[in-house]
C-alpha cells in the first residue's frame, strides 16, 4: 500500500511516498513536513537566524555545528569534487551579485539597476578548517558559504533513508529525487521529466529502482537584472550565471547527490562538454534539453526510458 | 374626425419578430427528420471512452429520386466524438505511459 505525501518547504514543491503495509506508515509520513521545517531552519540562507548564517557571521572563528550543518558541509565538500570545481558552495557573493538576494518566490521579476558587479576572491574550500573531533567550521574571513540544491538533495536522501525502515520509498524535494529500493511488486517507480518548454507537461517517463535523479535547468529561476536575463546557476569559473546552451539538465545518479551536482556541472559546462562528460562516467546518465529544443541523451539513458511495447 | 391611433415603431418590429420566430419553429418541425434512439451501450459520462463504432457515411443516391423538397433536405446525422480526460499530466512519451509518482524539473514551488 502507497502512502503520498505533498507538501510546501525550502521554496519548493515535495513529495514524499513509502509503499507499507505497517499502520505507522502515515504517522511517520507525517513527519515529514516537520523534518523538512528543522533542516530548513538550519541550512537556509533566506533565514536571517538559520545556523548556516551564524556560521557565515562568524567567518574566522571556529564554531561548533549541528550534525545536520556539519554533513551537509560535507556533501558540499563531496558535490565539488565530483563536479571538478564547477559545483562550491562559495558563490553566495556571486549569487548576490547576480540579484538572488531574496528567496524565489519575492524576487521581483525584473529589477531596474544591478546589483554589484564583479567576483571577489571566491577562494577555496580547502582554507576552511574542518575539526570532526569537536564537530567544529572555521571559514577564513570574507568566505561566506551556500549550500543551494546540495541542501535539498541531502534533505530528500535523508528523508528517503528514514522512511525506508517502513518500505520503500521516494522524496522529492523540488525535484531532486532520492530513491530508497524499487517497489516490492517487481516493479519500478515511473518518474516523469518535466518538460521546460510547456508546463505541465513531460519530455519522458523514467523507470527507476534505487537511485538519485536530479534536474538542474535555467527555464524557471530566471528573472531580468539591468535588462537582462539572469539566473541562478552560477559558474564559479566566472562568477556570473552560466552561459550555456542547455536550458535543463536530468541526470541519474547512484544518489541524489551525486545525481544533483552532475546535473549542475554538466549545465554549466555546455551540451558538447557536458554530454561527453557524461559518457566517460558510466554510474551516470543524463538527458539535456537545449534553448533551441533539442534534445540529446546519453547512450546509458536508453535503459531508464519507458518505451511503449 | 377620426383618426387612428399611431403604432410604434417597437411594437410593430415585435411582431415581425413573432411571426418570422413562429414560421421557422413551424417549418423545422415538418421537414427535420427524426432522431435516432441513443446507443444503450454508450455511457452519458463523457469522461468513460466508450467503443466508438465508425461513422457511416450515408450511401450515395442511386439516381434521380423525385422528393420534393423545400428547405434542404433531411437534418444532418449528429456526429458524437467523445475524448477521455486525461488525469495525468500529458505525457509526450506517449500515450499509455505509467502515472509518474513524481517528476524532475526545475525546482518550482
Amino acid at each position: 500500500m502507497n502512502h503520498r505525501l505533498e507538501f510546501k518547504a525550502m521554496g519548493s514543491h515535495m513529495v514524499a511516498i513509502v509503499e507499507s503495509p505497517a499502520s505507522r506508515a502515515p504517522a511517520l509520513l507525517e513527519q515529514v513536513p516537520l523534518w523538512f521545517e528543522a533542516w530548513e531552519q538550519c541550512l537556509s540562507r533566506f533565514r536571517p537566524q538559520s545556523e548556516l548564517n551564524q556560521l557565515n557571521r562568524a567567518a574566522g572563528w571556529p564554531v561548533p555545528v549541528s550534525e545536520t550543518l556539519w554533513q551537509v558541509l560535507q556533501a558540499a565538500l563531496r558535490a565539488e569534487r565530483i563536479s571538478d570545481g564547477l559545483v562550491t558552495p562559495l558563490v553566495l557573493e556571486a549569487l548576490l551579485a547576480a540579484g538572488y538576494d531574496r528567496s524565489f518566490e519575492r524576487l521581483p521579476a525584473e529589477r531596474e539597476t544591478p546589483a554589484t558587479a564583479g567576483w571577489p576572491r571566491a577562494g577555496s574550500l580547502d582554507e576552511i578548517q574542518l575539526d570532526p573531533a569537536s564537530r567544529s567550521v572555521c571559514l577564513p574571513l570574507d568566505m561566506q558559504l551556500d549550500f543551494g540544491g546540495v541542501a535539498k538533495g541531502w534533505a530528500a536522501q535523508q528523508a528517503a533513508q528514514r522512511l525506508a525502515g517502513l518500505g520503500p520509498a521516494l522524496v522529492s524535494a523540488g525535484g531532486d529525487i532520492a530513491i530508497s529500493a524499487a517497489p516490492s511488486a517487481g516493479e519500478r517507480w515511473p518518474v516523469g521529466v518535466d518538460d521546460p518548454f510547456e508546463a505541465g507537461a513531460q519530455l519522458e517517463t523514467l523507470l527507476l529502482a534505487r537511485c538519485g535523479v536530479a534536474t538542474s535547468g535555467t527555464d524557471y529561476r530566471r528573472w531580468k537584472l539591468g535588462g537582462r536575463w539572469s539566473h541562478h546557476i552560477i559558474d564559479p569559473r566566472s562568477g556570473r550565471p552560466a552561459q550555456t546552451d542547455v536550458l535543463s539538465a536530468t541526470v541519474i545518479a547512484p544518489d541524489v547527490l551525486q545525481a544533483e551536482a552532475c546535473a549542475k556541472a554538466v549545465l554549466i559546462s555546455g551540451s558538447r562538454d557536458g554530454l561527453q562528460w557524461l559518457e566517460t562516467r558510466p554510474q551516470l546518465a543524463g538527458l539535456l534539453v537545449l534553448e533551441n529544443g533539442e534534445r540529446l541523451y546519453s547512450r546509458r539513458m536508453q535503459q531508464f526510458l519507458w518505451r511503449q511495447s | 374626425m377620426n383618426h387612428k391611433p399611431q403604432k410604434s415603431w417597437s411594437e410593430i418590429q415585435m411582431a415581425i419578430a413573432t411571426l418570422a420566430f413562429s414560421a421557422t419553429l413551424a417549418f423545422w418541425n415538418l421537414f427535420a427528420t427524426p432522431q435516432k434512439t441513443q446507443d444503450p451501450g454508450q455511457s452519458g459520462d463523457p469522461t468513460l471512452a466508450p467503443s466508438l463504432e465508425p461513422t457511416q457515411a450515408p450511401s450515395p443516391t442511386p439516381g434521380f429520386v423525385p422528393v420534393k423538397i423545400i428547405f434542404g433536405g433531411p437534418a444532418p446525422k449528429q456526429q458524437v466524438v467523445i475524448q477521455q480526460t486525461a488525469a495525468q499530466p500529458r505525457q509526450k512519451s506517449g500515450a499509455g505511459a505509467p502515472k509518474p509518482a513524481a517528476s524532475t524539473g526545475s525546482s518550482k514551488p
